[in-house]
């Protein structure tokens, strides 16, 4: 037995702090006047034998408690030997499997390697087989003799994610525990620096771990890629569509290529680029002529030259639509709010949104087919037949935006929702008497990107009165709603309780508008805002948490279902394994394309230094508290510091439960002395 | 009954001991479900012949209109005699566990019985004691009597050590002439035999003897949290004892002290009461009602 920190054990003679405190405690005494000594008698040698008793616990627990903390500080322990015989090792044979390995047959070459392994595998010393990626797993079940360890090898086939090499160091903690067995692994990569973790400490390997890594790619590898694309995601207007790409060079020399659009497999456009010597260079594209639906997009590198073509082509997936037609309906003195509306909207989202504007004069029965939804700026008391056709559109799944203003504020209730509206709140703009809002509701999509929103001042404020179905988006400081939302029907309907006119507040002219409108009509319309590029290990939205009982259908690019049947009643969002165009098909009727690409992190083929290959082997080494002799015998070094610390802990509990019957059960109840005067008084 | 104002915490608040005297009675009164027959209000009696000396107020004008002759009215109140407290002011009357010394106690119990006896119009008279009579009020029913009964109580501060022999051998000449109550007001920290052996000649003369015993919750009960050293408040004896001790001996000590003192005032003929200073003040107007109320 000995002692990692005996310097500690110097704290011992604190153990002596107790004991004199004790002996101090014996001799103490307080002095107390008292009226009159006829019925006392001397009694200091009783007292001290019984305080001696009670004490003697007390004494005995903390003495403890202090050798044991002491002890626990200066870890002590004992070697344990493992018989050379248990020496055996698990033999791990871990192979990247990520994007970079499709590189020139690197994965074959990697399976090669690792079945050179096979015949080492028998009961004693079995062998493992893992795939790793983004994610690390095994391959088939541990295998005692070498056919099931080469089935093994052979079952891997090539994945699009991307290394990570903590993935494998976690997977192989795990295995150690799972096998209690010391560990020998090959790692068969081309040990790309992009896949080191950011922090070193996730390498940590399982302890008397051997790691032997075989380099499959050779130095600094020169690569073009197509590094990024943006494409439009939704184009009205062909001739307006643009597509810009970014051209990676990675070790390459400065290099003059050419660049193509491709439509659904057709070039569309192809342009020069000049790249810089291990740099990027972009391209645009205007114009992309393309018929109505979805598209499979891509940006090629035409002729590369280099060795990783895999990475020479970037897929995007467009959709091309007619605007959406928006009906905006104002009263006639109303001539500006649509203005404001407009012009947000073309300036977020240029030709996507068509508005008829009507006035409720001159509209009674308004042809509301493929209508995206209706704006009703200030509407005060509306004609029952258009009310009637509005509440029917919207039970029907319709959407609405109430802007109610002052007429709005003068009706009891709401038109078409039927809240009740409480007061009508004018301020004076002259005065700058206004409210703002106080509180909103952060993650809703309307507004999570109006930023200053709180800044916005209202003149006009209708106080409506929500109901159980109502969802405050946002309210003052003193409770009246700003925004609400109203559950009707199939449909939604928004309201803000203040006009679009720029004369009830200064909203319109405020930054946080053309967001607010643009993600208002997006809500209405039911639009999910996503630009149809994934990197693949990434997560793709399938439905809102609300949305579960609607089922969503995901065809990968072979054009299989990519889901399991639970997944597609009860999944919220999907990570496609692979690169390719994936079709996600909404319970609603609506579809998408999304284009799914390898991570651009894998085509860098710069090499994890040997300095850090070598520190991320010494943490398998064994440490200080493991020792391998001569015989191959392992001695370990066990300490039962913890378990002396939670002995510690249970005196102390102990001590404090006897210390305080000691100091509460000597007395007597405030009752005793009303006792004597009670049986006077009786 | 308002307790409340009956609580000696509450009336340690109030410095003015005639309004604590008030107070008490008052509260204590007021809580009766019937008016006790104090007579010292309307109650008519008798008349009595005019005799020099009376006080002119109390001549029935009426009367003397009518028949030409002077009569005094008198009230059953009048019917009394006398009251006479003896309060013990000795060092251990000092000592309290809580905001009410034992001495306090005692004022405001007696000043709360000279209230009352004053206000039936009964003479009273006040003796403050330890080892020696340190203040004496003759009985009286004079105007301002009260007034000065009032000032002896309020001077009553503790003093040395308590010695019943030798008090009461000085005033016992005092108490010889005329029957009457009186009241003993004390801790008795002495010998209980001794104590009614020299209490017990007051009784042979006729007067009503009362034994009120102040203690100290913490003397009937005391309560260490380890040993202590005691200090005898009236020798300054030095007495080291431990927790054990006082939960077990000294109560069957005290007990038995209270015990002896109760038997042997019942045999004596005297009433004996015991008070812990944190109970009310009831109890005691209560018992001298009683004993009030049998001598009308």
């Amino acid at each position: 037995m000995g002692f990692l920190a005996p310097f500690f054990l110097g704290a011992a003679v604190l153990g002596g702090l107790p004991y004199w405190l004790h002996l101090l405690q014996q001799h103490k005494t307080t002095p107390v006047q008292f009226s009159s000594l006829m019925f006392f008698e001397r009694r200091t040698t009783t007292s001290t034998k019984q305080k001696k008793l009670k004490y003697f616990a007390l004494l005995v627990m903390r003495l403890l408690a202090l050798l044991f903390l002491i002890l626990a500080f200066s870890q002590p322990y004992w070697e344990r030997t493992i018989a050379a015989g248990s020496g055996k090792r698990l033999r791990v044979a871990a192979i990247d499997t990520s994007f970079s390995m499709r590189r020139g047959g690197a994965l074959d070459a990697a399976k090669n390697m690792a079945l050179s392994l096979a015949p080492k595998v028998n009961p004693a010393e079995p062998g493992i087989v893992v795939a790793f990626g983004a994610g690390a797993h095994e391959i088939g079940q541990k295998a005692e003799d070498a056919g099931t360890f080469r089935n093994n090898v052979n079952a891997i086939v090539a994945g699009d994610e991307r290394t990570s090499y903590a993935e494998l160091s976690r997977v192989l903690r795990g295995l150690a525990e799972a096998h209690r067995m010391p560990l020998e692994v090959h790692v068969y990569t081309d040990m790309q620096k992009a896949g080191m973790p950011a922090r070193f400490a996730d390498l940590q390997l399982p302890a008397d771990t051997k790691l032997e890594v075989y380099d499959l790619a050779p130095k600094e590898l020169p690569n073009f890629t197509v590094e990024s694309v943006t494409p439009p995601g939704r184009i009205f207007d062909t001739a307006k569509a643009r597509v810009r790409a970014t051209i990676a060079g990675l070790h390459t020399p400065k290099a003059a290529k050419t660049i193509s659009l491709v439509a659904d497999g057709k070039v569309l456009a192809t342009k020069p680029v000049e790249i810089p010597e291990n740099g990027r260079a972009s391209v645009e594209f205007f114009g992309l002529d393309t018929g109505y639906g979805f598209h499979k997009g891509e940006i090629r590198i035409d002729g590369a030259g280099d060795s990783f073509p895999n990475d020479d082509t970037f897929r995007f997936s467009i959709e091309r639509s007619d605007p959406r037609k928006v009906l905006y309906l104002h009263a006639a003195r109303d001539t500006r709010s649509a203005l404001y509306v407009k012009a947000a909207l073309d300036a977020a989202v240029p030709n996507a949104y068509s508005i008829e504007t009507a006035s409720f004069e001159t509209t009674s029965t308004p042809n509301l087919t493929n209508v995206s939804f209706v704006v009703l700026a200030d509407p005060g008391g509306l004609p029952a037949s258009l009310e009637a056709s509005l509440k029917d559109y919207v039970q029907k799944g319709g959407a609405l935006w109430i802007a109610a203003g002052g007429y709005t504020g003068a009706q009891a209730k709401l038109p078409v929702v039927g809240l009740a509206i409480k007061e009508k709140r004018m301020a004076s703009r002259a005065r700058e008497m206004f409210e703002t809002v106080a509180s909103k509701e952060p993650l809703h999509p309307v507004i999570e990107r109006a930023i200053g929103l709180e800044s916005v001042k209202f003149y006009q404020l209708v106080a409506v009165e929500p109901v159980a179905a109502t969802k405050v988006l946002a309210k003052t400081a003193d409770g009246v709603p700003v925004m609400l939302e109203q559950a009707m029907g199939e449909g939604r309907v928004l309201v803000l309780a203040s006009p679009l006119d720029n004369l009830g507040n200064n909203l319109p002219l405020h930054p946080a508008f053309i967001p607010l409108v643009e993600r208002t009509a997006q809500y209405l319309s039911r639009q999910q805002e996503s630009t149809g590029i994934v990197a693949v290990g990434d997560g793709v939205e399938l439905r809102a948490a609300a949305d579960r009982a609607t089922g969503v259908e995901v065809l990968d690019p072979k054009g299989d279902r990519a889901l399991t049947l639970e997944q597609a009643a009860k999944a919220t969002s999907f990570a496609p394994g692979a690169e390719g165009y994936y079709e996600i098909r909404r319970g609603n009727g609506r579809s998408s394309l999304v284009a799914v690409n390898a991570d651009r992190r894998e085509s860098d083929f710069a090499r994890m230094e040997p300095e850090t290959l070598s520190l991320w082997k010494a943490t398998g080494e064994p440490g200080e508290a493991q020792t391998v002799n001569a015989s191959g015998e392992r001695t370990e070094r066990v300490s039962p510091w913890w378990w002396l610390l939670l002995l510690v802990l249970l005196l102390t509990l102990a001590e404090g439960v006897l210390a305080s019957r000691y100091l509460y059960g000597s007395g007597v109840g405030e009752q005793a002395a009303a006792e004597l005067v009670g049986k006077e008084a009786a | 009954m308002d307790q409340r104002f009956l609580d000696p915490k509450v009336l340690a608040s109030i410095s003015n001991l005639e309004l604590v005297a008030k107070t008490v009675v008052d509260g204590f009164i007021s809580g009766l479900h019937r008016s006790p027959k104090f007579g010292f209000s309307q109650e008519f009696a008798e008349y009595r012949m005019y005799s020099e000396g009376d006080d002119l107020r109390f001549v029935d004008w009426n009367v003397f209109a009518r028949t030409e002759r002077t009569y005094i009215k008198r009230f059953k109140g009048e019917t009394n005699s006398r009251l006479t407290l003896l309060v013990d002011a000795s060092a251990s009357m000092a000592y309290t566990s809580h905001n009410v010394t034992k001495i306090d106690y005692a004022r405001y119990l007696v000043a709360s019985l000279a209230y009352m006896a004053h206000q039936q119009r009964d003479a009273v008279g006040i003796i403050v004691f330890d080892d020696d009579v340190r203040e004496y009020v003759t009985p009286s029913s004079r105007s301002g009597q009260f007034r000065r009964t009032m000032a002896a109580i309020e001077n009553a501060s503790p003093g040395r050590r308590t010695d019943f022999a030798k008090a009461f051998f000085h005033f016992q000449s005092t108490l010889r002439s005329s029957r009457g109550m009186a009241v003993v007001v004390s801790d008795f920290y002495e010998d209980p035999e001794l104590v009614i052996k020299t209490i017990e000649p007051l009784r042979f003369r006729g007067n009503d003897v009362v034994l009120f015993h102040i203690l100290d919750p913490q003397e009937v009960r005391p309560k260490f949290d380890g040993p202590v050293l005691l200090i005898d408040s009236e020798t300054g004896q030095e007495l080291e004892t431990s927790p054990e001790y006082a939960a077990q001996e000294y109560r069957g000590k005290i007990d038995a002290h209270v015990a002896a003192l109760r038997q042997k005032a019942q045999s004596a003929g005297l009433t004996y009461h015991l008070h812990v200073t944190d109970t009310p003040l009831d109890a005691a107007l209560r018992e001298f009602l009683m004993i009030r109320q049998g001598r009308s």
